[in-house]
């Protein structure tokens, strides 16, 4: 969506449609969306218009658009672009910020930053699916030993989240909102936690059941918000992430809930 | 003080951080700094507590380190301190959230000394998690600091997102 101050004429400006500006915030989205910080989306952007010689183009950014406004001798112009939530993948949001670096050494001409932005979408998740249950199981059995599991906690928590880690990446690649997955996923991860319990593979209630949903802890947005915070410059951003993650944790917690309600 | 029963807590703090790491497509080469920076943080937090320093103090430090030891990783691994940050992690006030929520949930249920005694514990555990939190941040902060005085910053501003 673009709109520029010449009611006059209803055209988008020739000055909000430079094909430059949208290159280098092509790359910067590709920072955003994959799960880079807004200070490092920035400064990405930033790189790429110096090296692209866009002078007088600023933007602001939030979680789910971005707006850039272009000022030039008396002209002045407004673009809007939506942020759309991909998911994680920091390998393209590490190879986005490397091509604006490869831009500003000249590593890279301007003809080749299309093919380049081709190639880095299209870069895949670097674990495969089996990997992340894997991974998901020693996530969830390690926290619950580092809050004080016992043993049982340890294999209730594993077991718990290699199913819940399963069951999550079904419901995503079904395309269920965000809130369903987690909220699914915990409950599921949480009766299993409460049926090992009620069994007696464990003594430790807290630890159990904390551990077993453990592996879906918001750790990028967290650490995203408190790196927006710290910027100084992108606060309300960085508000936004912190909400977002207390959100995930009252679902989690909920799912632990309904658990133990479901298995008293 | 008990150094191996500490040391053991860490490095599950250390692998648990390593596994967020996987989770958050951290590539293979930065699972080790997330495993030193969640281990080196929590033992850093386990070993000042035992030591009588206060809880918030001590995770404050913990979080200062995380950051010296992504530092001493980023220039030779380029990765990302958002990743490495993982390793803050650990240190935060995960079972306190997760029992503040529970209590706020439960809460309604209760009556007489019962609610009297679950309102002083929501507000015991609110309490720890904002303390821990900003203990995390202000370690964060002193961190970079640090580094900026030392003139390493551009170090872990340089790596990736």
């Amino acid at each position: 969506m673009i709109s520029t101050p010449n009611f006059e004429n209803s055209r988008p400006s020739a000055l909000s449609q430079s094909p430059a500006i949208e290159t280098a915030l092509d790359v910067a989205l590709l920072v955003m969306e994959n799960g880079g910080s807004t200070f490092r989306t920035n400064q990405t952007f930033q790189a790429m218009l110096g090296e692209l010689h866009q002078e007088g183009v600023n933007a602001q950014w939030q979680l789910n658009s971005v707006t850039v406004f272009i000022q030039r001798d008396s002209q002045m112009a407004t673009l809007m672009r939506p942020i759309r939530a991909g998911g994680v993948n920091l390998s393209r949001a590490s190879a986005a910020w490397a091509l604006a670096r490869q831009v500003r050494t000249g590593d890279i001409v301007p003809a080749d930053i299309p093919a380049e932005i081709q190639r880095i979408k299209a870069l895949p998740l670097p674990y495969r699916p089996s990997v992340m249950v894997a991974i998901a199981a020693i996530t969830a059995a390690s926290f619950a030993q580092m809050i004080g599991g016992d043993g049982g906690s340890f294999v209730l928590a594993a077991v718990a989240g290699a199913l819940g880690q399963f069951v999550r990446l079904n419901l995503q690649a079904r395309h269920f909102t965000s809130a369903t997955v987690t909220l699914l996923s915990a409950l599921l991860s949480a009766l299993v936690g409460s049926l090992g319990l009620r069994v007696g593979l464990s003594q430790v209630v807290p630890a159990t059941l904390m551990g077993s949903v453990g592996y879906m802890m918001p750790g990028l947005v967290l650490a995203n918000g408190f790196a927006d915070l710290l910027s100084q410059r992108h606060l309300s951003v960085g508000l936004e992430r912190i909400a977002n993650a207390a959100f995930v944790f009252l679902l989690l917690t909920l799912g632990i809930a309904i658990a133990d309600a479901l298995v008293p | 003080m008990d150094w191996f029963p500490m040391l053991i807590n860490a490095c599950w703090g250390g692998l648990f951080a390593a596994g967020l790491g996987v989770m958050l497509t951290t590539p293979s080469q930065g699972l080790l700094p997330c495993f030193a920076c969640g281990m080196v943080g929590r033992l850093v937090r386990n070993l000042l507590i035992a030591g009588g320093l206060s809880q918030a103090a001590s995770v404050a430090m913990g979080a200062i380190a995380c950051v010296l030891v992504a530092t001493l990783f980023s220039r030779r691994f380029h990765l990302t301190p958002l990743a490495m940050v993982t390793g803050v992690l650990p240190l935060g006030a995960a079972v306190p959230l997760f029992r503040s929520i529970h209590g706020i949930l439960t809460l309604h249920r209760l009556q007489g000394e019962a609610l009297s005694e679950a309102v002083v514990q929501l507000i015991a555990n609110l309490s720890n998690v904002f303390t821990t939190t900003l203990a995390i941040v202000l370690g964060i902060w002193l961190g970079l600091l640090i580094l900026k005085v030392l003139g390493r910053k551009d170090l872990l501003l340089r790596s990736s997102p």
